[in-house]
């Protein structure tokens, strides 16, 4: 009686089975489509195919706050260097009122110097600090220690 | 990239500061005539001799040491992104 099933469809669900034929996948091939696409081959490896994009701009945003020795030594460089910045300020200000030296260098390139260096160091502290901050808001969770 | 950056800021570092002592060096080493007109502050030199020096000016040796300052901090943050707890 299996021959008398539509094999377009399960015999377990036609009229007749008594599950002696056992489980017959439909014979029938889905039907294809009338127009065949030309050149489908291509388009579909156009589709498909990867492009060439670095991963690696992806991968450097996957990095860890909890233990990263380089996000301490960028805390330590913000504070150390806002500091000294700070202070170079705070010390070309006194050589500069008090140059009463006897030395051409002690008067006239110590506060020079320490006056040139002193914002360079005090920005790239503040900078340094914020994006330390950044680095540590970016990976914050609620729940974070 | 890390090391890239550090080299680049110990390199800007050194050759400011190799830059700016050889500008120091030079200003130093030319003192100007005493004279009674010029309304500068009056030193001894190394030899014991009175000098005078036209005020210091700074040169581009203290944008290449801030240059290599700036570099330190970029250096550490683009570590600190790239760092990943090695699991063993």
């Amino acid at each position: 009686m299996a021959a008398d099933f539509d094999p377009r469809f399960d015999p377990a669900f036609q009229r007749g089975y008594d599950g002696a034929a056992g489980p017959v996948r439909p014979a029938v091939e889905p039907a294809r489509s009338v127009v065949e696409p030309v050149e489908t081959a291509r388009a579909t490896r156009s589709v498909v195919e990867p492009v060439e994009t670095p991963a690696e701009p992806l991968e450097t945003f996957r990095y860890e706050t909890r233990g990263n020795p380089w996000l301490r030594a960028l805390w330590v460089v913000a504070a150390v260097f806002t500091v000294a910045g700070l202070l170079a300020t705070y010390a070309a200000q006194s050589l500069m009122q008090g140059a009463n030296t006897s030395s051409a260098i002690d008067y006239y390139v110590l506060p020079l110097t320490v006056s040139q260096l002193a914002p360079w160091f005090t920005v790239t502290g503040l900078f340094a600090g914020v994006a330390a901050l950044v680095l540590n808001a970016i990976r914050w969770r609620p729940g974070d220690q | 990239m890390t090391l890239a950056l550090l080299a680049g800021a110990v390199v800007a570092l050194g050759t400011g500061a190799a830059w700016f002592v050889a500008d120091v060096a030079d200003w130093f080493g030319h003192p100007m005539a005493i004279s009674s007109f010029a309304g500068l502050p009056v030193f001894r030199d190394a030899a014991g001799n009175l000098a005078m020096y036209e005020p210091y000016l700074p040169g581009p040796a203290f944008t290449l040491i801030g240059f290599g300052v700036v570099l330190v901090p970029i250096a550490l943050i683009h570590a600190a992104a790239r760092w990943r707890r090695r699991v063993y």
